[in-house]
């Protein structure tokens, strides 16, 4: 492919804050921020899947919506090919998005309940003004036929007569219809079920392949982002905490949280007496954001410095990782 | 003698368009100390069975079948013996702690509130001592009772829900869901805590969930539901050893894993059966790959094998033919 | 359950489930009823000159006239027909209602789509301004329109339309708020459609059921303030048939004891009424919980 090894997403220093109301009582202190995503930079190549997992509260899904701007970033920037979208704005962005686009979570929600299916997987052909109704027609039909739901059959319905599954295959099937360069998918699979997940997974896999699409996949199950994914990024209260490749990842997780998060994952074996370490409390709420390194309440490593310093990404071994332990 | 005996049980929904089956002829057993996981997607009739253990079915549900707990039929119980059972004998947490939870009621009184159902007459100070020691042995610091459930964090309120649903040290705990709507690093805290209550306390528990990988660690016979069927019945180890229902060996190679060597994503092909319009035959035969000519005329009976008990055609030859069950209707 | 009887169950399941399809459970048969009473008065409306046995603005007996077999309900103090007037005056309160309720519509809904998607301070100050004119007591409102414009079936209609056109704007922008922040409107934005776009085919549709309802009890309503104006004067000139008018005109003779200038108009304008608020609730209950299906 021809361009392969180029950045296709070059993410820096991306800052996402929501402000907080403030009380009348408290408005001359500094204003409360939730911090979402607090400085993250990433690249993603042509061709390439970044897996980007963490738990809820993480600010995972919160980089996706930035990503493809149904937020406005606050700060950094988020160049795709070399135009920088964080400062598009208006008709421009909105042309832009014919090239990058975003399958969300719930398959229930994320359908126009008044649209027929074939309309609703047309309609980015006919804002971007691809073909004619004729043609669009043609490319609707094969799509469905990709996404699985035969077109005899589909075109013509409504979301609400689809179930869960079916529903997340049309919104693959619509933000695929415009060949878009990149994909946002924002826990596709979270909200379906067991015995349809892995369907919806081996879809996505089938159409990267096939399109040459290069993915964000965010999830907060990682065992999924092993399938998919050439590098996973862990993030964990608006900042990435460890990036690698993917066998990387699994076979030497450098970061505590990476680790935690890796012996969590349920396996179905009762035989696997895991000599498990139980991590302690929950992820903290952005609001307030634990000083130093934001994980060292948590962490079974933590030392002196965790409390105080804030580590920085650093590079070891061709992976990068936020820890004083690899300092 | 069993804890728990389900014989027979069906469970219909009556609606606008017709009747659901939610539950059709599901038999199983739980001895004392023992857990049972129940495990099947949405739709299965997992969280029915759930309900009707404690006989908190929605008010268009007809149930029929014996449920007995402690040799005693519950679903033909007046209700006023049934209601001096929950909470004491039998309770049950369920998935979502935001909702489940009195959003205007200090913990504190939640408590009194389950105390005062059973005892009326009981004192202040007692009713606040076992709540504390009941908190403590959970994980929550018992200074917490006077705290609103918005003032603790998802897991937390989760504990306090299982607090408050063993307080009066029940024989059988039913748990919906309970980590499903949690983190995956809570989830974890959350098994342990469940962990603990079938080790130290020795409760009974019936843990449903969608989760295989969740029951192996904690339960000991397991139960697989599809479509309102118990399509296969086991101990634990077995049954994850040696599964013979093709849905659950579809379902166990399925679910992703974190290991290295398996990098090649197996699923079920087709999508999960319509509970109004339900294929002819077994209900799972349009996704099954070893599926039979009669496999799309005819329910199969369950056939019992080894202790375990399979609901598909495939076991015909090879069943105990005094134990086996055949479907009624 | 079983045997002949069963077809007949059969049949008649068939039949309920019909009905039921058009209007839900128990509220099905108040919207029934009420649809009932309103094809009622529209076939009356529709068949005025051939239902109205005398000309409603030609003396057609002796004044004053108690209801008799000549004159089912009587005649009025010119020595017009009550029923004639009454049938004939059925056209008119359709007419006022309709397009008083057209009018507030057309003008609301846009208003509230837009508004409501926008938010700010557009919304900030529109809302302020259709707040006041709904916390204006509706009537008094019409009047003082009313009284401004003059008599005439179009400025009446608009009179009463302004006291409505707030009632729209707050329920479209309220829906608008709660829908705009859909995932599908989401989606819709991701996908790269121009707000109007949105606007038009993701938001309008989803929030439109809701306006059905109170188109309706809006006719219900519009028809007591067309005849409240007209009882106040400010309505029809006569002799043009107008219940409102007729039941103020009554009411001058009721020390007389003729009570049917009184109870006849006055029933017209309750059952009507009766019949848009039932069928505003079947519609309610029959839109509402039809959208979608959770899983």
């Amino acid at each position: 492919m021809m361009n392969q090894n180029q950045k296709l997403i070059s993410v820096r220093n991306l800052k996402k804050y929501f402000p907080l109301k403030v009380s009348w009582l408290k408005i001359f202190k500094e204003r409360p921020y939730v911090r979402a995503v607090d400085d993250l930079s990433f690249e993603i190549k042509y061709g390439e899947t970044l897996g980007l997992v963490g738990e809820s509260g993480s600010g995972k899904t919160t980089v996706g919506r930035t990503l493809v701007r149904l937020e406005d970033p606050t700060g950094g920037q988020i160049l795709f090919e070399d135009v920088d979208l964080a400062k598009l704005f208006g008709e421009s962005l909105r042309t832009k998005r014919k090239d990058f686009q975003m399958i969300f979570q719930d398959p229930m929600a994320s359908l126009n309940p008044y649209m027929r299916i074939g309309n609703a997987i047309e309609h980015p052909l006919k804002i971007h003004k691809m073909g004619n109704k004729a043609e669009r027609k043609i490319r609707v039909y094969e799509i469905l036929e990709k996404v699985g739901l035969p077109p005899e059959e589909f075109y013509n319905r409504f979301p609400r007569h689809l179930s869960g599954g079916q529903r997340q295959r049309v919104v693959i099937a619509r933000a695929m219809v415009t060949n878009p360069k990149f994909v946002v998918a924002d826990e596709v699979t979270a909200m379906l079920d067991v015995s349809i997940r892995s369907q919806i997974l081996k879809l996505l896999i089938d159409m990267k392949n096939e399109f040459g699409l290069t993915y964000l996949f965010i999830t907060h199950d990682l065992a999924s982002a092993k399938y998919i994914c050439d590098k996973i990024a862990v993030i964990y209260l608006g900042k990435i905490i460890e990036i690698a490749k993917t066998y990387d990842i699994f076979k030497e997780p450098l970061h505590p949280y990476t680790k935690i998060l890796i012996a969590s994952v349920p396996v179905p074996d009762p035989k696997m007496k895991k000599k498990k370490f139980i991590p302690s409390g929950e992820i903290p709420s952005p609001i307030n954001i634990p000083s130093g390194c934001r994980f060292h309440p948590r962490c079974p490593y933590a030392m002196e410095i965790c409390a105080k310093v804030e580590p920085e990404l650093k590079e070891i071994n061709g992976r990068t990782v936020a820890c004083h332990l690899y300092d | 003698m069993n804890l728990l005996e389900a014989r027979d049980l069906s469970i219909e929904y009556l609606t606008r368009d017709g009747n659901l089956k939610a539950v059709e002829n599901v038999s199983f057993s739980l001895g004392f100390h023992e857990t049972l996981g129940l495990v099947g997607e949405s739709g299965c009739g997992k969280s029915t069975i759930g309900l009707s253990l404690l006989r908190i079915l929605p008010i268009n549900a007809r149930m029929k079948g014996k449920i007995f707990y402690k040799e005693k039929d519950i679903a033909i119980l007046p209700e006023e013996e049934m209601r001096s059972l929950r909470g004491k004998e039998i309770s049950m947490i369920f998935q979502d702690p935001m909702t489940s939870l009195d959003p205007i009621m200090r913990i504190k009184n939640q408590f009194f509130e389950t105390f005062r159902a059973h005892f009326q007459k009981m004192k202040e100070e007692e009713m606040i001592k076992i709540s504390s020691d009941v908190l403590k042995s959970i994980g929550i610091d018992p200074s917490r009772l006077e705290n609103y459930p918005f003032e603790f964090s998802g897991g937390m309120r989760q504990r306090v829900m299982i607090a408050l649903a063993i307080v009066l040290n029940p024989s059988l705990l039913i748990a919906d869901e309970p980590t499903t709507s949690l983190d995956v690093v809570v989830q974890l805290q959350i098994m342990e805590v469940l962990k603990e209550l079938k080790d130290k306390r020795n409760m009974s528990m019936v843990l449903i969930t969608h989760d295989l990988g969740l029951v192996a660690e904690i339960v000991d016979k397991v139960g697989i539901m599809y479509a309102g069927n118990l399509v296969e019945f086991g101990d634990v180890n077995s049954i994850y050893e040696n599964p013979l229902h093709p849905y659950t060996r579809l379902l166990l190679i399925s679910i992703p894993n974190v290991k290295l060597e398996d990098m090649e994503l197996k699923y079920i092909k087709g999508n999960l059966p319509s509970l109004k319009s339900p294929p002819a035959g077994c209900k799972f035969h349009p996704r099954c790959p070893f599926v039979m000519d009669v496999c799309t005329k005819e329910d199969p009976p369950t056939f019992e094998i080894n202790e375990r008990k399979v609901k598909c055609w495939l076991y015909e030859g090879e069943h105990d033919e005094s134990k086996s069950e055949t479907n009624i209707g | 359950m079983d045997g002949s009887s069963g077809e007949i169950l059969m049949i008649s399941k068939e039949i309920r489930k019909g009905l039921r399809g058009l209007f839900k459970d128990s509220s099905g048969l108040m919207a029934v009823i009420g649809f009932l009473i309103l094809i009622f008065y529209v076939v009356v409306a529709i068949f005025a000159p051939f239902i109205s046995p005398y000309n409603p603005t030609q003396p057609s007996g002796p004044s004053l006239l108690p209801p008799t077999v000549s004159h089912i309900m009587g005649t009025d103090n010119l020595g017009y027909d009550i029923f004639s007037r009454l049938v004939w005056g059925t056209r008119m309160a359709f007419a006022i209602a309709l397009i008083a309720t057209a009018i507030a519509a057309v003008v609301g809904i846009p208003v509230g789509l837009l508004v409501g998607y926008i938010g700010g301070k557009t919304d900030r100050v529109v809302t302020m301004i259709m707040d006041s004119v709904y916390a204006f007591p509706g009537l008094i409102l019409a009047i003082a329109i009313a009284a401004m414009l003059g008599p005439g079936l179009l400025n009446i209609a608009f009179s009463i339309a302004v006291v409505y056109i707030p009632t729209y704007y707050r329920v479209i922008r309220s829906q608008v708020s709660t829908v705009k922040s859909e995932l599908y409107v989401d989606g819709a934005r991701a996908i790269g459609a121009k707000t109007s776009t949105i606007i038009g085919s993701y938001v309008f549709p989803n929030v439109l059921p809701s306006t059905i309802v109170i188109f309706s009890m809006n006719l219900a309503d519009s028809i007591m303030t067309e005849a409240g104006l007209s009882f106040l004067g400010l309505g029809i000139a006569p002799p043009t048939p107008d219940w409102g008018y007729d039941l103020a005109k009554g009411q001058q003779f009721i020390l007389n004891n003729d009570w049917w200038m009184v109870l006849f108009p006055g029933l017209a304008i309750i059952t009507i009424v009766l019949g848009f608020s039932m069928f505003a609730e079947g519609l309610d209950e029959y839109f509402n919980p039809n959208i979608g299906e959770k899983r």
